[in-house]
């Protein structure tokens, strides 16, 4: 069966489209404003047709015109046997006495033509009147009498209840506030088309319910703060709003078209409240809502390379956050450095940066960081080869289950934390670039100990733990000092405490003979993920918000106070005095002077 | 044409399964051996046993394969642990991706809105496609979500290199037979109603999608061409919180009264917006069918909650 929808071009004719669609009829749309070709072809239009939807007629041209079309559509309709026509009217056409006993009847009165109605309702009483002249035809009318829609689509609709979510009571109209939504307007007009004995009857469509406009107001302001503000929790449960008598009495459609709203009045005024939000969000007058992501992952779900062109060293990329760190890098378009002990590691590390289209190729140099001359071997080897790196990442970091001496006579984890930073530091210092990093990776751990420069290796009371916070105080202490050696003249020195991460730090080394360490593994499934400890070590270098800091301390993410302990420059001179010592020791050639 | 489904027994696969019964495609499962007998019509299919992990069992299994269904990702009821989640996640995707090098034409991959950054305050509603992605939550869901993010792009980055074509559809929470989260939320809510304040407050709004609408989807992204190497949100439209699950189990147990106790509490609880809006999928013609009333009374006929005795129905949730 062919249905004719002569509308307007507005969202409402395609919803109705929409509607008819699956229940197998054939539908045209027509724009009545397109112009007089319409009124032309009206007879063509028109032939066959079994229904016509006359919507919104349309206000822009003069009325004497639109009431001119509207009586040749209707003879064009009886003309071409058309069985049914249904038009949207509108409620304005109730006169001012019509609410005198509260509710609106479909056969309250309604406007004339006189001088005292608003515009609106005279044009929509005309259209009526064109509507309904000339019933002696077999034509059945059927119409609904609307009050505005809940339309997000509709920029009138929409501006009227920003003013009133804006302006408050000010703003709203008197009178109880009861309107539709667009999608239980096209239920109702499908039923018009379809209930037989809905012929030559007028129906006022609307929600069952009305809110005064106080509540109005109150529901707006609540949905402009839940929809503005991400910390209004305590507006997210709506309150319990009295409900007003209804304006329109709709129980005639009830009855007859079998007439029920699905849409509540909060939902729609939620829709059309979004849409508000949206606008003054264009408008600037909404705080963005763009995600906050970190700097490091906002540059890899974008592919931008902020690392273009830049070298990175990181020690200890073969595992853990090392790895992971190296990746990163490479992602955000570093050349990588990696250093390591295990060369098959760091030969599957080479070849994923290679394969992967968003990495970056780098290198890797195979290194034992505990022993000074391996340190001295890879620094000479990184001067040789570059003269200009961004960034360094003293990583590597190592717990031994039971107290190790290196072949140099160092104790390892004092060696592999602390005394490789600060070999390998001052050693490349000269080709590390001005404006670049030298980032530590440090632990929290080193808040509860200390340093005994009497027993750096721990040679009393050997505890992995204990010895690995003495070393990471020391390392915390050579951050400092390094720091104030370098002011502004150099690279930002940075150091992180990564948290608890989920990597193998504690089952290597004989660690898990230590029964007291049993309890950081069982606690595995809350730690981090070494690639997450990563992008907190990344964005140190990458965040635009941390870059004129140097001297800083990271908890993960967040800025944190440095321990006063590790900033004693008595203490970090003398440090830095043992290590040069310890280093030369080890070596036969003193370290290189740092001015 | 030849088409491959890992996972076919998951809480989705076992859909897509079920939806490919309805084309013509040649469908064979690969699934781990000792999941067999749970696979659905066995008569109808060609088994391949094996594991991801495996690459000369997933040889045997792409021969001849054009279009594969990657729906064997796990996401984590409290016992699975992060290195679990990688293993199949990640390793699984890794190792199927490089045996499906050059040989498939499309991929279409199961990951999960778990994925997209934070979007829990209706401030940043509605969600689409294309929203970044940010790990985040608690650590099992950070855990799944960095497991999902590190499959993907091995997807994406396969793609890139001409590999094959993908789909990445990523659905919100999933109903149907199988899914753990619908039945646990029914269950607390059947026994004890005023969980539903913390279990709003925990979960908030939801936008169950159902195993059938993710079995449409994925037939969907499968072949239509403006799918093709895109990510696509899966959810229903309808947004629900706890409140409503509630309300609509009263109406399904109360049919043909309309005096639900509940509906005002649930209809005050719910925002009324939708928090997930699956832009591409809804222009490519795909909608759900299957609406959260349908997910909880297959649910509650499913359970036979109403032989229950340890359902402790309070006075008003009225049987027959």
């Amino acid at each position: 069966m062919k249905v004719v929808i002569l509308d307007r071009g507005s969202t409402l004719g395609a919803m109705l489209q929409a509607a008819l669609e699956p229940l197998h009829f054939k539908v045209e749309r027509h724009e009545l404003l397109a112009g007089q070709s319409v009124i032309d072809e009206i007879d063509e239009i028109l032939s066959g047709a079994n229904a016509v939807f006359i919507l919104h007629p349309g206000a822009n041209l003069p009325h004497e015109k639109v009431e001119a079309r509207m009586t040749e559509i209707m003879s064009a309709a009886a003309r071409a046997g058309v069985r049914r026509a249904i038009l949207l009217s509108n409620t304005v056409v109730y006169s001012d006495t019509a609410s005198g006993d509260g509710t609106i009847r479909e056969t309250a009165p309604i406007h004339e033509d006189d001088e005292t109605a608003s515009d609106a309702a005279r044009f929509a009483v005309r259209i009526e009147n064109a509507f309904f002249a000339a019933a002696d035809d077999d034509l059945e009318r059927v119409t609904l009498r609307v009050p505005t829609l809940y339309d997000r689509a509709d920029p009138d609709a929409i501006s009227e209840l920003r003013s009133i979510m804006i302006e408050g009571k000010k703003a709203c109209l008197p009178g109880a506030f009861q309107r539709l939504h667009p999608a239980d307007l096209c239920s109702a007009l499908v039923s018009a088309m379809r209930v037989s004995s809905a012929s030559g009857h007028i129906f006022n469509i609307a929600e069952t319910t009305a809110i005064s406009p106080d509540v109005l107001v109150a529901e707006l302001q609540r949905l402009g703060r839940l929809l503005s503000d991400p910390n209004a929790t305590e507006d997210r449960v709506r309150p319990s709003y009295p409900f007003e008598e209804p304006r329109f009495a709709t129980d005639k459609a009830s009855r007859i078209l079998d007439f029920r709203p699905q849409r509540s009045t909060w939902s729609s005024l939620a829709e059309c409240a979004q849409e508000i939000i949206f606008d003054l969000r264009r408008e600037g007058h909404v705080v963005d809502n763009t995600p906050k992501l970190p700097a490091v992952i906002a540059a890899i779900e974008t592919r931008s390379k902020p690392l273009e062109g830049k070298v990175c060293v990181v020690t200890g990329a073969t595992s853990g956050i090392g790895r992971e760190l190296a990746v990163l890098l490479s992602r955000l378009g570093a050349h990588v450095v990696a250093v390591g002990r295990n060369t098959e590691a760091g030969a599957s590390l080479l070849q994923e940066l290679d394969d992967r289209p968003t990495c970056t190729p780098g290198e890797f140099y195979a290194a034992d960081l505990s022993r000074s001359s391996e340190v001295k071997k890879l620094a000479e080897a990184l001067v040789e080869r570059h003269t200009d790196i961004h960034a360094l990442f003293n990583n590597a970091g190592a717990l031994f289950g039971s107290r190790v001496m290196t072949p140099e006579g160092i104790e390892a984890t004092f060696a592999v934390n602390y005394l490789a930073a600060f070999h390998l530091t001052t050693r490349i210092l000269k080709v590390i670039s001005k404006e670049g990093h030298i980032v530590n990776l440090c632990s929290e751990a080193h808040r509860r100990s200390g340093l005994d420069f009497g027993d750096l290796f721990s040679s009393a009371n050997y505890q992995p733990l204990e010895a690995y916070a003495r070393a990471k105080f020391a390392l915390m202490m050579f951050s400092n000092a390094l720091t104030q050696r370098l002011e502004r003249n150099g690279p930002r020195v940075l150091t992180i405490s990564p948290g608890a991460v989920r990597t193998e730090i504690l089952n290597r080394n004989d660690l898990k003979d230590r029964p007291e360490l049993a309890v950081f593994n069982r606690a595995r499934n809350r730690m981090i993920s070494p690639e997450r400890a990563a992008s907190f070590v990344a964005n140190l270098i990458i965040d635009q918000d941390l870059r004129a800091k140097t001297g800083i301390y990271m908890d993960q993410d967040k800025k944190v106070e440095i321990a006063p302990a590790t900033t004693d420059p008595a203490a970090c001179a003398h440090l830095w005095r043992v290590s040069e010592a310890l280093v030369e020791m080890t070596l036969t050639e003193p370290v290189p002077e740092v001015s | 044409m030849k088409v491959l489904v890992t996972g076919p027994s998951g809480a989705v696969g076992q859909y897509v399964l079920e939806a490919l019964m309805r084309t013509d495609h040649q469908v064979r499962v690969f699934a781990l051996p000792d999941s067999m007998h749970r696979i659905n019509y066995r008569d109808r299919i060609e088994m391949a046993p094996g594991e991801l992990a495996d690459p000369a069992a997933l040889y045997d299994a792409l021969k001849d394969v054009e279009l594969v269904f990657h729906t064997a990702l796990i996401s984590p009821p409290p016992a699975i642990d992060a290195e679990i989640l990688d293993h199949v996640n990640v390793e699984g995707t890794r190792s199927l991706v490089n045996a499906c090098r050059g040989k498939v034409s499309r991929l279409v991959m199961m990951s999960s809105n778990n994925v997209y950054v934070p979007h829990r305050t209706p401030d940043l509603w509605p969600l689409t496609d294309d929203a970044p992605r940010e790990a985040h939550g608690n650590p099992a869901q950070q855990a799944l979500g960095e497991s999902l993010i590190r499959a993907e792009d091995i997807v994406f980055e396969a793609a890139e290199t001409g590999a094959f074509d993908y789909a990445m559809l990523r659905p919100t929470i999933v109903s149907g037979r199988k899914s753990p989260f619908v039945e646990n939320l029914i269950t607390q809510l059947i026994r004890n109603a005023e969980a539903a304040e913390s279990l709003r407050r925990m979960w908030d709004t939801m936008q169950w999608t159902h195993g059938v609408d993710i079995g449409s989807a994925a037939l969907l992204a499968a072949e239509h061409p403006d799918l093709r190497n895109q990510r696509m949100l899966v959810a229903s439209d309808e947004p629900i919180t706890a409140y409503d699950v509630v309300s609509l189990m009263w109406e399904i147990m109360n049919v043909g009264r309309d005096d639900n106790p509940y509906a005002e509490i649930a209809s005050q609880n719910n925002v009324g917006l939708p928090k997930f809006y699956p832009a591409r999928l809804r222009a490519a013609g795909w909608s759900a069918r299957m609406t959260a009333k349908d997910c909880i009374r297959e649910v509650l006929g499913r359970l036979e909650f109403y032989h229950s005795t340890a359902a402790n129905f309070p006075a008003y949730l009225q049987v027959e």
